[in-house]
């Protein structure tokens, strides 16, 4: 009995080795900066985190839509999906924006970490110089996310520790037009250290920094031009400082332009299809391409932007981003006519064939936009809610060459038309996300348009209009005979439509109020007759509401609850 | 002059037995002394310490020459034999043979013979026990001696031999129940030396429930601990359990952590409930009470042999009613009036469908068509329990089988468990119990899980998901069933297939329990009353999941033109394979000390214990298998395929002492103390020290009662305090660095490079230690007139404090940082418990028992590290500290504007833009602060928490003959349950509405859209445009907010045993019938939801539901 005492006693002795555990998956700090293996997982992380397609809150990738159905351009399917709700509802203080909201000072503070910590480490000077730089980049872009939704926000460029004085923590919004300089001071000093070609896909090169930099001084210009100072300059800018950042826009453009090391895409001699495989061609060839963010399904790493836009019949699910009427009215017809000129009523009132209505547009439309008989994956989208045979109207079962009486539920109940920009037609439908494009973050067609508004604002006229021709040269276009502000929006909300522009470029040119408020999108709806082979079309309410855009509405919200926990943090006017 | 028969037959079998204990003792030494040996040479040579594995294998050695030891089979050939007298008695035999023998039998008022109860001689030490027909026999050194018989649970009584050679003796249940003898920590203890609130539910009361799972036993059986149910998933409907509102209680199960709740209930011998100091010497993880699980062990006796089958028929307590296609196409018309969009059906369509006369215009339940009206639920139990004074045992076999009421039959949840408790005295000195359980668990369920890049969402729910969306405009069946699932008119959903693992595949989930025990105990020689015990626990769980998410079509049937459309295909061909294992060690060794000095009564315990746990688990997936028939990874493509492991390892090390002290039995005190060390926190904040004092004076003990009031069986004042932890938070959070995330997804591409990502765990905090729970009773017990009137009520405060949080609040978000986890905050916590007890005897035959329950707790904070606000109305809508912690914050809805004319005239800018966004049929909300805005300023408390701050039960039995009925009944108030999702957006994401929002709905003048049409109409206008309702009414306000107090009848059982006369002339001991019900009516307050949501389920009814049991089972005894 003694013995088994013991025995267990023994047992207990062992315990002091309950306690000694290893955390099994904890790598320390020291080590991340020491290996540059590690240093490059944690990078691989920050990039990560900056968002660049926007789908924050949302993992099921239908906050795709978000930009364009804020900027008008269409709506998401669903209309609980945040990009309608944000799009069509009051925004109040309280409405937490989802999707739409950036206010990434998580990531800020993982910059600066990595920024302070890898000066620190034994690692090899260039690689310190080079990562360091692209760090930078990242703040910075995430600093320009933050300042065209709020204007002003805080500047945090250290690592904040807990222990800090309350006043070096609560601290308050730098203005707008400190936010703008730091950012272009930024790009300025990383734009010396960083290689003209990047040197990964995927990572910024010396041309991408001068891109941000062009986008950030093209916004601070127009908003000096347009916009007004507010909160005793938190917000905007003295309007005298246009023409200084339309210089620096222009001469960040005209340096990327000048390089030699970007030309736009032409390599299919239709302009529908160049336009199409311009956002698909990932080939190095494709130099139109400035940054670009990197996806290969085969190393696990894809997106469902394909499988979300693809109309129904086709993809496996939400054929969620659609496009508003409204909005292609935009895009003239082949001829260079206005996109109006045949009216709503004129469209109402008679039969249509898409070669009538659509195929004779812009080439940019046809690969912008999904239209009645799109041709799509060896087939044809349809949108048609019925079909007019013998004076009566079908909507089930198909004819006898093959032609469904009715499209599919999904695509006749909303707007008719549906998005097909960045799409590809090679991704087969699954449930899964395997949709691999790379993600387009700066093209050169944007610095084209950024480079005709900055010499717009610096009255270089001559020079707008010709870059601007440029452009509907490449999109087989007639050139403009002359040059306005609204040639120039115009031109820009055609050629950039569902690249995350739009709500921006309307906002900072202070239209979107004239847009949007009070204003309720039109979709379309098209009876198929069969026996003319056209369409009679209908128009009908795209949206189940009219939109809102009230003059606040020029800033987002910092929201109730950054407002409530900082009090140095003063709310937008309005809210 | 007596029977020298009996009296040679006594000392024979006790000098075999002695004889046999000797060898035993002897084989047993030497296997021990070599055992250790070995384990001592390995341990020394072996430098690097790791000799861990080596002692877990020497145990099982020995654990496993133990359980050969061929005792039981030697004794158990004389069946027949009496029981033997006890040691002592034995002595006195040998030392005086001029004895009287008295024989007799020993049973309860019904005759029914009473196994095990003690006979002593008064002022003697002689006695024995009765057999298990209750047999006795007793050599007395005086024919005119009083034989002191007793039984637990029964009245002791005396008797007076008076020269008689026969006595049968009845014993009468003690009604009092103040010799229940409860599990404590470490311990048992009589009840009424109980100084602490404790709570405990008996075995018959367990195995009558007929429950699938142990917290729906738990259910309304203990004052204080509340379950609320969250609906009947086969394999995984657990409720939440909580003891006094706080957070999930330690469970443990014969003193071991581990997997409970699917446990058979007929293993559970008794379940305790520690509230206050009771629960503290089980120091850090104590804080939120604890429940302490006992399985059975064996009686002494004659082989008793149960066999129980139940048979339960399992239904939906509450099934939604969706609206029939008719009236769907009506609403979703109404909605497209109101928004100004097109109309998806026209009129006529409506009249088609509700003339339902042509089959492309059915009416389709796809509710029936998924789900079955009831389910079948069925297990068998074999027990035997039985055993000798030296070796006793419990052994047990369940089969538990729980289909589903899925249609497909394909979602279902299987045990099979088996349980030896073995208990024997090895000497007179040492007693050894084992224990060794395993239980295999097996979980069925159709492939619902959304697999995309790496990412699995939904589950079951998904069915739910899909039956809310599912038109009843089209038919749920095709012609041909075999091409796919039939499309239910969102994209490519189709709930009947989805449920059915022909066309989704399968998830298959197998879980392995083992558990094993074995203490040793040791009356230490030359102390009396000194106990040493040394236990270990070996428990191994191992986990095998496997996926198989097969591609399936949708697809539509047109009855015209007889053709079939094809939505796009489902799935992905994908196989997930996953393995998991555990293991803990937890060896234990204590001292007991008891003994009494004249009126001093003293206990003493040391006890030292380590835990020691490890897990890993390994995940391996493939795309593209070459068939869906072959679910096998080798099946799969080499490319995309996935895998991921991991490991982890806990500790912990603790130290605990208890000193208990009673004088006459009328003044106890008790004192613990425990030292934790736990390997989540720095070595600097390890340890902590948790302890406890508690106190109780029986008043009824003193003089001036006990004399004057014979009335008064019990009053007891019980008052503790004690200091608790709890260590609930992620470990090495004293640590900084990095994390490999470990999704596969988790990288990110530079050029054709992969990286994986790393990231930072957030700032270290080197300070971060327990949770402090410190808690304060006060109780009163009282008992009178022998049992008929009683009750229990206790009133108790807990503080908490160090609570781990983010100091999230004190750091505004450009700090950016993942901010450490801090003890920082602070919640109290206050309520009561009252139990009433009523107990009567009509007659002889007729007994019944009601007790009625009512437990509140509420919690507040007491500190929050928050913003420091600085406006009025931050500070009343989102400031903590001071204010409950189920406070619910949101607007006061003021009812539904009912024309234009009332919003043009409405004062308030509800909508902050002039009410342009307003139409009628919207809620209006009230200006609280006055301003003519509606603002998050405008919100205020409008309700509870989920979890209720009120519960009340009521238990009745009564007893009549052989049969016995017994009622419970619960209820909770003082919360809400909020009307969200489909149940507030009609049409949202293509949702089909419910008959009460048909009923109650606003219906808009066809001519006029603005104008309502229905009288009943209550709720807010619905819109066409998928979001259900508009931006206005989905505010978080009381117009969605509902008490959801209820009562239940939880369970209603009607049982008959068959008269021991009758059964026992075809060779049973017992037969039992048992009708029960579980759920069958419930009264709740949510109004117009009533019958759609249930008050228990805190999803709404937008998932499995909780279910109706009706049950027929029987209890066969041999």
């Amino acid at each position: 009995m003694k013995n088994f005492l013991i025995f267990l006693l023994v047992i207990l002795v062992g315990c002091s080795d309950y306690l000694d555990k290893e955390p099994l998956a904890l790598i320390s700090e020291d080590l991340v900066f020491e290996d540059p293996a590690l240093t490059d997982a944690y990078l691989a992380d920050i990039y990560n985190r900056v968002d660049f397609p926007g789908l924050r809150d949302n993992p099921e990738n239908t906050n795709y839509a978000m930009i364009a159905s804020m900027g008008g351009e269409g709506r998401s399917y669903g209309g609980h999906h945040p990009p309608y709700g944000n799009s069509t509802n009051v925004i109040t203080s309280a409405s937490g924006l989802p999707g739409l909201h950036y206010w990434n000072y998580e990531n800020i503070r993982e910059c600066n970490n990595f920024i302070e910590k890898i000066a620190e480490s034994s690692l090899n000077p260039q690689v310190i110089e080079q990562r360091s730089a692209e760090v930078r980049f990242i703040r910075a872009y995430m600093y320009f996310q933050m300042v065209i939704r709020y204007g002003g926000v805080p500047i945090v460029t250290v690592v904040q520790p807990l222990d800090a004085p309350e006043e070096d923590i609560y601290i308050p919004r730098n203005s707008e037009k400190e936010v703008y300089d730091f950012i272009i001071n930024e790009l300025d000093a990383i734009s010396q250290i960083l290689p003209s070609q990047p040197l990964d896909r995927g990572r910024p090169s010396k041309m991408a920094a001068l891109a941000l930099n062009s986008t950030a001084a093209l916004y601070a210009a127009s908003i000096a031009q347009f916009g007004q100072q507010q909160l005793n300059g938190l917000l905007g800018f003295p309007s005298a400082d246009v023409k200084y950042y339309a210089q620096l826009s222009y001469d960040a453009s005209k340096e990327i332009i000048d390089s030699g090391l970007h030309s736009l895409y032409t390599k299919y001699p239709d302009p529908t299809e160049n336009f199409q495989n311009l956002f698909l061609d990932e080939s190095p060839d494709n130099s139109e391409v400035i940054m670009a963010e990197v996806y290969d399904y085969s190393k696990n790493r894809a997106h469902g932007y394909t499988m979300r836009a693809a109309p129904h019949d086709f993809s496996n699910t939400f054929s969620t981003m659609l496009a508003l009427y409204d909005f292609t009215e935009r895009f003239e017809f082949a001829d260079g006519s206005p996109g109006t000129s045949i009216s709503r009523q004129q469209i109402a009132a008679q039969e249509w064939s898409p070669d009538e209505l659509w195929n004779n547009r812009d080439p940019r439309f046809k690969a912008t936009i999904f239209y009645p008989e799109s041709p799509w994956q060896g087939g044809h989208v349809h949108f048609h809610s019925g079909t007019l045979r013998n004076g009566e109207i079908l909507t089930t079962g198909t004819a006898e060459d093959g032609w469904p009486y009715k499209a599919s539920d999904r695509n006749t109940t909303r707007t008719g038309l549906m998005v097909r920009k960045r799409t590809n037609e090679s991704i087969a439908p699954t449930p899964i996300f395997t949709d691999d494009t790379d993600h387009i973050i700066f093209r050169l067609g944007e610095i084209y348009l950024n480079l005709t508004e900055a010499a717009f604002y610096l009255g270089r006229d001559g020079e707008a209009l010709t870059t601007l021709n440029l452009l509907r040269e490449r999109a087989a276009m007639p050139p403009k005979a002359v040059i306005d502000m609204d040639i120039i929006q115009n031109e820009r909300l055609v050629e950039l439509s569902w690249e995350d522009h739009s709500y921006w470029d309307i906002r900072r040119w202070r239209i979107a109020k004239e847009l949007l408020n009070g204003v309720r999108m039109q979709g379309l709806q098209y009876i198929f007759n069969y026996d003319t082979k056209k369409f009679k079309i209908t128009f009908i309410n795209g949206e189940g509401i009219a939109r809102i855009f009230l003059d606040q509405n020029y800033y987002l919200p910092l929201g109730v609850e950054r407002v409530a926990e900082n009090p140095k943090l003063v709310e937008n006017p309005g809210y | 002059m007596f029977s020298g028969k009996i009296a040679n037959r006594i000392r024979t079998s006790y000098r075999q037995q002695k004889k046999y204990n000797l060898k035993r003792r002897y084989q047993l030494r030497w296997m021990l002394i070599n055992l250790n040996r070995i384990i001592m040479n390995k341990m020394f040579n072996n430098a690097n310490g790791n000799y861990w594995n080596l002692i877990k294998i020497k145990v099982f050695v020995f654990i496993t020459l133990f359980v050969l030891n061929p005792n039981y089979g030697n004794q158990n050939s004389d069946v027949t034999m009496v029981t033997s007298p006890i040691l002592d008695v034995n002595e006195g035999i040998e030392n005086n043979l001029l004895q009287q023998i008295i024989n007799g039998i020993v049973t309860d008022e019904a005759g029914i013979p009473l196994s095990g109860a003690n006979i002593v001689e008064k002022g003697t030490t002689n006695g024995v026990t009765a057999d298990f027909d209750g047999n006795f026999s007793i050599d007395l050194s005086d024919g005119n001696a009083t034989l002191v018989v007793s039984y637990i649970g029964y009245t002791t009584k005396e008797v007076a031999v008076s020269g008689q050679t026969t006595v049968n003796i009845a014993l009468e249940e003690s009604s009092t129940g103040l010799d229940e003898v409860v599990v404590v920590g470490y311990g048992t203890q009589k009840k009424i030396n109980l100084t602490g609130s404790v709570s405990t539910v008996q075995t018959e009361e367990l195995t009558e429930t007929k429950a699938p799972n142990v917290t729906e036993l738990l259910t309304g059986r203990a004052p204080g601990l509340f379950i609320k149910q969250n609906g009947g998933v086969p394999g995984s409907d657990v409720g939440e359990l909580s003891i006094r509102g706080y957070d999930a209680p330690l469970v443990l199960v014969d003193g071991v952590e581990g997997s409970w709740n699917r446990m058979d209930p007929n293993e559970i011998e008794s379940i305790s409930v520690l509230k206050d100091a009771a629960a503290a010497i089980y120091g850090a993880r104590a804080g939120n009470g604890v429940v302490l699980i006992t399985t059975k062990r064996g009686k002494e006796g004659r082989t008793t042999i149960t066999y129980s089958r139940n048979y339960s028929f399992q239904r939906a307590a509450t099934v939604p009613e969706w609206v029939p296609s008719w009236k769907y196409t009506e609403i979703k018309r109404e909605g497209e009036l109101v928004s100004g969009l097109p109309f998806t059906y026209s009129e006529e369509d409506v009249q088609k469908f509700k003339a339902g006369n042509d089959p492309n215009y059915p009416n389709e339940n796809w509710y029936e068509a998924t789900l079955k009206k009831q389910s079948v639920m069925d297990s068998h139990t074999l027990s035997a329990t039985g055993g000798t004074e030296n070796v006793k045992y419990f052994l047990n076999a369940g089969y538990l089988n729980q289909n589903s009421l899925f249609r497909s039959d394909d979602l279902s949840f299987g045990r099979y468990n088996f349980r030896s408790n073995i208990d024997a005295q090895i000497t007179d000195r040492i007693n050894v119990t084992f224990n060794m359980a395993f239980r295999n668990e097996q979980t069925d369920e159709p492939q619902m899980w959304e697999i995309g890049v790496g990412e699995r969402s939904n589950g079951i729910a998904q069915t739910w998901t899909q039956l809310q969306s599912a038109l009843p405009t089209l038919p749920a069946s095709l012609p041909d069933p075999t091409l796919g699932g039939a499309y239910s008119g969102f994209i490519n959903r189709s709930p009947v297939a989805n449920s059915t693992s022909k066309f989704t595949g399968f998830v298959s989930k197998n879980e392995k329990f083992f558990t094993s025990r074995i203490n040793l105990s040791y009356k230490v020689p030359g102390l009396e009353g000194l106990v040493a015990n040394a236990t270990l626990n070996y428990n191994t769980q191992e986990r095998f999941e496997k996926f198989q998410d097969k591609v399936f079509k949708v697809l539509s049937y047109n009855y015209d033109s007889g053709e079939y459309t094809e939505w796009t295909d489902n799935g992905t061909n994908t196989l997930i394979d996953e393995t998991s294992r555990f293991t803990s060690i937890y060896p234990l060794l204590s001292l007991n000390y008891e003994n009494t000095f004249n009126d001093h009564t003293v206990g003493a315990l040391f006890l030292t214990e380590g835990i020691d746990t490890e897990s890993s688990f390994l995940e391996a997936g493939r795309r593209d298998l070459i068939s869906s028939e072959l679910p096998y990874l080798f099946a799969g493509s080499t490319e995309n395929l996935t895998n991921n492991g991991g490991a982890e390892e806990t500790g912990r090390v603790s130290y605990v002492g208890r000193l208990n002290y009673s004088y006459l039995g009328k003044y106890l005190l008790e004192g613990t103390v425990r030292f934790d060390a736990s390997h989540k926190f720095p070595s600097n904040s390890r340890w902590g020290t948790f302890p406890s004092v508690s106190a109780a004076w029986r008043i009824s003990e003193e003089a001036f009662i006990k004399e004057n009031a014979t009335w008064i069986d019990n009053i007891k004042l019980r008052a503790s305090f004690s200091e608790t932890g709890n260590d609930t938070v992620d470990a090495f959070r004293y640590l900084a660095g990095y994390q490999i995330l470990t999704n596969p997804t988790d990288v990110y591409l530079l050029g054709s490079n992969v990286y994986r990502e790393i990231r930072t765990t957030g700032l270290p905090n080197r300070n971060i230690t327990w949770l402090d729970n410190t808690s304060y009773n006060i109780g009163l017990d009282a008992s009178f007139a022998n049992g008929l009137f009683g009750f229990e009520f206790d009133w108790f405060y807990r503080v908490t404090d160090n609570i781990f949080a983010q100091p999230i609040d004190s750091y505004p978000s450009t700090f950016g940082a993942i901010l450490p986890e801090v003890n920082l905050n602070s919640t109290e916590d206050r309520g009561f418990e009252l139990s009433l007890n009523h107990k009567n005897k009509i007659g002889n035959d007729f007994r019944y028992n009601v007790t009625g329950s009512v437990s509140y707790a509420r919690q507040k904070y007491r500190k929050w590290a928050e913003s420091p606000y600085d406006d009025p109305d931050e500070i009343r809508i989102f400031k903590r500290t001071g204010n409950y912690t189920n406070r619910w914050i949101g607007y006061k809805a003021d009812g539904l504007f009912m024309t234009q004319a009332e919003i043009d005239n409405h004062p308030v800018d509800q909508d902050q833009a002039n009410n342009v966004t307003l139409r009628p049929g919207d809620i209006r909300y009230l200006d609280i602060n006055g301003d003519n805005v509606i603002d998050f300023r405008d919100q205020d408390e409008i309700g509870y928490g989920t979890f209720p701050d009120l519960t009340y039960g009521l238990n009745m039995r009564f007893d009549y003959k052989g049969f016995s009925l017994s009622a419970l009944f619960q209820g909770a108030s003082l919360f809400n349950t909020y009307i969200g999702g489909s149940l507030a957006r009609p049409l949202r994401n293509n949702s089909v509405p419910y008959e009460f929002q048909y009923k109650y709905r606003w219906q808009p003048d066809p001519q006029d859209p603005s104008v309502n049409i229905n009288p009943n109409a209550r709720l807010p206008v619905i819109l066409g445009d998928d979001s259900g309702t508009s931006i206005n009414n989905q505010k978080t306000s009381d117009f969605w907010l509902k008490d959801a107090t209820y009562v239940r009848l939880k369970n209603l059982s009607i049982g008959y045993d068959f008269p021991q006369k009758l059964i026992g002339q075809i060779g049973l001991r017992g037969l039992r019938f048992n009708l029960t019900g579980s759920n069958l009516f419930t009264l709740s307050k949510l109004g117009i939801y009533k019958n759609t949501v249930d008050p228990e389920s805190t999803g709404g009814q937008q998932f499995y539901p909780v279910l109706q049991t009706y049950s027929l089972g029987f209890d066969i005894i041999f």
